[in-house]
């Protein structure tokens, strides 16, 4: 009958996965988190100039097919915020800065796109300058013009058109509430200066010591006014990387051929080895990620950016077929610490039932790296250090001693039955399991559960209610970095006005801990690193605003023949502009 | 006859008109979240997903924005956002909330597929099936009759997605011995075109022929034993000639029926096949629009699937009083 | 002479010819149709075993508690110390697990399939018995009475298969939750049994439109049959046309259906699972299992082979017992 055939099984279409990563060795706890220890020295090379060094063995030709199940639903630069679109933007948008992964550690390193520098401050911040490269073309050869950057500059403020994009630029740029997009508010727009052919200035409504690397972004890649259809502009973008869009089918196939007028010279990152890219979407997870593996034929020439599903695990034949890598993200489970004490949040962590929890919850090790931080192993600033039974690891209260011990804490401390209450996704087969699990095991430790079934469609308004009647898992579950700094993390989750924006991990609201951050956030990048990981330290040890879950980590399946797959640690994704096919 | 079919029109029209309404009331009654679609589920701040949401514009009056809907079908509209216009010609069905293509875009580029594929699915299955079906009921009773059923039995009690998917790994990827799944338009080249179809064609014309193959043995068995069909046999035609060409006449009434439901719904259900076989049709769009809450895109499909399905209905009443002359039709 | 009450054999010797046959007391006069039918499948071996397989199912499902507590499993506890980190289980069938365990979560199998038998079979039947027989009576009315009663339910029909029945399912569940107190109020336990009924509705909604469908086409070929016309010519009243007359010709179509019906609404069963609007935990069913499953089928075929191996043998146990019922019941086979 009609819906014998509509019974929708699908693959999870899960958007964006933003995991972060665990070091690219093999499969196993973050213990070979070896370099992720030391702080990053170098964040950023200012004079690094292109072309970029040849990869060993590369060669030139063919077209690398990239099949995923999911679909991003945008390459306009001025509408992509989601991971895979920044991660193929890299392919056809430059922008003013960009990331050189570094050789040995995979680590990012700030470098100079289509600007000369990465910007100039002015001394009270709200002033920054770019020079730019001259003699820059697009794919059509026209020349790239200082407006351009403007204008897209002007154009990422049309929000209510391109309502899936990034808005720092609202929050951080001069008159940002203000100004609506160059086809409300006109051309006339004070945040941006091209003065002359060669230089770029952004005036800021406040101080954003970021935005070099914000800079990143497609966000600013140039976009000349003539050539803006809006929301048709993605099927014949003006591209400056290494290729340009033959033919994009929303939904299902985005097909890239050489551009050729990209100047190699010009650009310190990239590279332009296969001729052309096919991005397949909307397929079958399962079909495509054994696809891949089997390599047979032309899908030696395939890989899939999802996380390898556990089930396929046991078919791995060759690890090299499997991309490993760090991804700038942490899992943190919150704790309101208006509602909660410190003794009891205490107890709460060490009764976490990691070891059933990951199994029930499908995290695997080589995507789910157990954490003891906040920030993660990816992000500059981290360091590692462990506090005792808060390393992602162990029974907790699923060992019936130390749920005995938890009971016995608890009664002391005169808080028997104390009662935790959260919201879960009863129509989420995990998110139900899961919930049954911590049930059961707080449950046993002592605690009276409360645990509220709502519709996955409702969950996150009532996550967001900073005035709900629970006291766990509020505020956001996970936080990704979207750069690489530890600036874009402590005082966005953990300062008193995040609690008000919905922000709050763990509803913090203390003044001491706000001026530290804020101490923190001034200093110089370099001084930062240093600093980040103590304050890291003293809040899981004098706050504990969340238990640290995982960080997530990247495992992703490439066919046998696609050469130099490696992780793009800011975004979680494989470096698409440095892939090459073995045998073309 | 004129007026039957006018009376039919009116009739559609109205299933068409009512389905929408319900449509639009159930998005609005039911636990949909459109803005954390579009928002993600990376970093996004609830400055964002509020903004995302006032952008939708779905708080205005329901009546008004399902007003405007129905107008913009008939007379195009025009969308004015941050100052710019989108203009919307008549068949006017919105932008996707997700991606904000026109929703007569994404149909226009899947409806071919989607045809491409049960046209070929349906010639197939009505071969088959009513084969299967009256070689069984000419055999009914015996062993060979019991054999043939349940064996179609058994092959669509397997879920269906298992089944598609080991056909395309093994006989496809692993061992190349069908031709890969994919789509080539007709007109660009019509042997690429076929071949990229050929397997899920066999996929979904086998799977689904069981349902064909009992109703076609069911009405058959009856059939077969008619006085008419005694009375050709007595004359001295063929046991071919009797089977297939008297009996199969009537017995193909509940087949149509099925049949005429069947395309109607294939329409949206080719999910599996779809995703497994690389087909960009409709059927992926509609599971998509349903987890993205993409309100225009979901009444986009169930407008498409409410025309076909009254057409088929319409059809199938016909080809009653074509196949059985005695039937008459109010 | 005369010859007497049928019983007596007075005169059979006097008159050979136009005798009644010797008939023994103990025989009844005629058999009704239904008695004949009856025996007819009591002698087929096929159909009683058919009936027996489904019987056992049946009792599986009653007696699922009873075969848990032998068993010595349940269908809620983890045993993560089964399942290696990759959620694949480390052990297949064992003593303690007598169908081994689930992936990732380790919660017992043969536990789940038991109990997971109950949902499924009663979900699956009352939505095939009321479909059937809505679906029926509305076919019916439409192909024989023809004009605008026709007219009303063919629209109604056509409304009802063009609604997006996902779309709906998902609606229903939050207004019959509010209906009952509101999501906030209700234990899992409630949110649970609500969605079971929902399911049931849903399904039953969009199921006996099809069915009515194909026996308004065979009743609209039907009617103008001769045996039709001479009942009503004769002024059988309409519901004795309907259900004495029609009826029975329409058994094949029904027993089709219907044995479609249940294999199909238990996969529908998992597909609305999947998309949160089916049976939720922890309450397990067939349908859940297939769907969690199917990723699974090559690392962990046990998993998901046991429900449909036991889907397929009910459905197909129903299905040739459907079909031998309908041979029984129809006299112009014989076999």
């Amino acid at each position: 009958m009609q819906w014998k055939r509509i019974t929708a099984v699908a693959a999870t279409v899960m958007l964006a996965v933003a995991a972060c990563g665990s070091p690219s060795s093999n499969s196993n706890s973050g213990g070979n988190t070896g370099d992720a220890g030391t702080a990053q020295v170098k964040a950023t090379d200012p004079t690094l100039k292109g072309p970029a060094p040849e990869i060993e063995g590369a060669k030139k030709g063919g077209t690398v097919t990239v099949l995923s199940d999911v679909t991003p639903d945008t390459f306009d630069p001025t509408n992509t915020y989601f991971v895979d679109g920044m991660q193929i933007s890299k392919l056809m948008y430059r922008s003013l800065t960009q990331y050189k992964l570094d050789d040995k550690t995979g680590k990012p390193i700030l470098v100079p796109d289509l600007a000369e520098d990465l910007g100039t401050r002015s001394a009270d911040g709200l002033t920054w300058t770019f020079k730019l490269k001259q003699g820059i073309k697009y794919n059509d050869g026209s020349p790239v013009k200082a407006a351009d950057y403007a204008y897209a500059i002007k154009r990422s403020f049309a929000t209510e058109l391109y309502d899936a994009g990034p808005t720092y630029q609202k929050q951080f740029f001069k008159d940002g509430d203000k100004y609506h997009g160059p086809y409300e508010s006109g051309d006339n727009y004070s945040g941006v200066e091209t003065p002359d052919e060669s230089t770029l200035i952004i005036h800021l409504a406040k101080k954003f010591d970021d935005l070099p690397y914000y800079a990143a972004f497609p966000v600013f890649t140039p976009i000349p006014k003539a050539k803006d259809t809006q929301k048709n502009y993605e099927q014949k973008p003006m591209t400056t990387g290494p290729y340009q869009v033959a033919s994009y089918q929303q939904g299902s196939e985005l097909k890239l051929t050489k551009n050729p007028n990209w100047d190699p010279n010009t650009d310190p990152v990239r590279h332009q080895y296969p001729d052309g890219w096919d991005f397949k979407f909307s397929q079958d997870l399962l079909k495509v990620q054994r696809q891949v593996l089997a390599s047979s034929g032309p899908d030696a020439n395939t890989l899939n950016y999802t996380d390898l599903d556990s089930s396929l695990v046991p078919e791995v034949k060759d690890q090299s077929q499997i991309i490993k890598g760090q991804q700038p993200c942490t899992y943190l489970w919150g704790l309101d610490t208006r509602k909660i004490p410190l003794e009891v949040r205490q107890l709460v962590a060490q009764a976490y039932p990691f070891e059933t929890w990951r199994k029930v919850a499908g995290l695997t090790p080589d995507s789910a790296i157990p954490a003891s931080t906040i920030l993660p192993p990816a992000v500059p600033g981290y360091e590692k250090y462990e506090l005792p039974g808060l390393n992602g690891t162990g029974k907790g209260a699923d060992d019936p001693a130390v749920a005995q011990e938890i009971k016995g804490k608890l009664k002391d401390l005169g808080k028997e039955n104390f009662e935790l209450s959260w919201y879960y996704s009863n129509d989420d087969k995990i998110a139900n399991q899961v919930n049954q699990l911590r049930t059961q095991v707080y449950t046993a430790a002592g605690f009276k559960v409360k645990a509220i079934g709502v519709s996955k469609a409702k969950i996150r308004t009532l996550r967001n209610d900073t005035k709900a009647p629970v006291n766990i898992g509020q505020g956001p579950s996970g936080w990704c970095s979207d750069w690489p700094s530890g600036a874009s993390w402590f005082p966005v989750l953990f300062k008193s006005d995040a609690v008000d924006l919905s922000n709050s991990v763990g509803m913090l609201q203390d003044k001491t801990l706000d001026a530290e951050i804020d101490r923190i956030a001034a200093l110089s990048p370099d001084e930062q690193l240093k600093e980040w990981p103590k304050l890291d330290k003293n809040l899981l040890e004098n706050y504990l605003p969340a238990v640290p879950l995982y960080y997530s980590a990247s495992a992703y399946p490439v066919g046998k023949n696609i050469g130099h797959a490696i992780n793009d640690v800011t975004q979680g994704m494989p470096e698409f502009t440095s892939i090459y096919l073995k045998q073309p | 006859m004129l007026y039957f079919v006018a009376r039919r029109l009116v009739s559609a029209l109205s299933v068409v008109l009512v389905t929408l309404i319900v449509t639009f009331a159930l998005f609005f009654v039911a636990p949909t979240d459109p803005a954390a679609s579009i928002c993600g589920e990376r970093n996004c701040t609830t400055q964002r997903y509020n903004e995302i949401r006032e952008n939708l514009h779905l708080d205005r009056p329901k009546v008004q924005q399902f007003a405007e809907y129905t107008a913009g079908i008939f007379a195009g509209r025009t969308f004015e956002t941050a100052g710019v216009v989108q203009e919307c010609k008549a068949p006017c069905l919105g932008f996707s909330f997700k991606s904000d293509r026109p929703v007569t875009e994404l149909l226009k580029t899947r409806l071919p597929v989607t045809i491409s594929l049960v046209a070929g699915y349906a010639v197939l299955v009505l071969t088959i099936g009513v084969f299967v079906g009256s070689m069984a009921a000419k055999r009914r009773g015996t062993t060979g009759d019991r054999v043939l059923m349940s064996s179609t039995l058994v092959l669509s009690s397997v879920p269906y997605y298992i089944v598609a998917l080991m056909i395309s790994l093994y006989l496809t990827i692993l061992y190349p011995i069908l031709p890969r799944g994919g789509y080539t338009p007709i007109s660009d080249n019509p042997a690429k075109w076929f071949a990229g179809l050929l397997t899920p064609w066999l996929v979904i014309g086998v799977y689904n022929c069981t349902q064909y193959a009992r109703y076609s043995r069911g009405s058959m068995v009856e059939t077969l034993s008619e006085d008419y069909i005694r009375t050709a046999r007595a004359k001295g035609l063929s046991d071919r000639v009797v089977t297939y060409k008297h009996a199969l006449r009537s017995g193909l009434i509940p087949v149509i029926t099925i049949f005429g439901l069947d395309i109607a719904g294939s329409l949206a259900g080719a999910i599996f096949t779809e995703r497994i076989f690389d087909l960009p049709g409709l059927g992926n769009l509609v599971l998509e629009s349903l987890q993205n809450y993409d309100l225009p895109v979901i009444m986009g499909t169930v407008l498409v699937a409410s025309v076909i399905l009254v057409a088929m209905n319409f059809l199938v009443d016909i080809a009653y009083s074509i196949i059985d002359p005695r039937v008459r039709l109010s | 002479m005369s010859i007497g009450s049928p019983d007596s054999t007075v005169g059979v010797e006097d008159h050979p010819a136009s005798a009644e046959p010797v008939r023994e007391a103990s025989v009844a006069h005629g058999k009704s149709p239904t008695r004949i039918a009856i025996d007819r499948l009591r002698k087929d071996k096929l159909a009683m075993t058919c009936a027996g397989i489904v019987l056992f199912f049946i009792l599986i499902a009653v007696f699922a508690p009873l075969l848990t507590k032998i068993e010595g499993g349940d269908i809620s506890t983890f045993h993560t110390d089964l399942v290696d980190e990759y959620g694949f289980p480390t052990i297949g069938i064992n003593a303690d697990h007598w169908f081994g365990v689930e992936p990732k979560t380790g919660r017992d199998n043969f536990a789940r399939w038991v109990y997971g038998a109950q949902p499924s079979l009663i979900v699956a039947f009352v939505a095939t018995l009321f479909g059937t027989v809505v679906g029926v009576v509305m076919g019916l009315l439409a192909g024989f009475l023809g004009g605008w009663v026709d007219r009303l339910i063919s629209w109604v029909i056509d409304f009802v298969l063009s609604l997006p029945y996902l779309l709906f399912a998902i609606a229903l569940v939050p207004i019959v939750e509010s209906m009952r107190g509101g999501s906030f109020n209700l234990t899992p336990d409630e949110q649970a049994s609500t969605r079971f009924y929902v399911l049931i509705f849903v399904l039953s909604f969009f199921g006996w439109a099809g069915l009515a469908r194909i026996i308004r086409g065979e009743v609209l070929s039907l009617r103008e049959r001769e045996f039709v016309l001479a009942a009503k010519a004769i002024g059988v009243p309409t519901r004795q046309v309907l259900f004495k007359e029609l009826l029975p010709n329409l058994v094949a179509p029904i027993v089709i259906s219907a044995s479609l019906a249940l294999p199909a609404y238990v996969t529908a069963e998992a597909g609305l699972s999947f998309l949160g609007v089916g049976l939720i935990e922890p309450k397990p069913s067939w349908g859940q299992t297939i769907a969690t499953a199917t990723n699974w089928f090559k690392a962990d075929p046990l998993y998901l082979w046991l429900p449909v191996l036991g889907i397929t043998v009910l459905v197909l146990a129903l299905a040739l017992l459907g079909d031998a019922v309908r041979d029984a019941f129809d006299p112009k086979t014989r076999r």
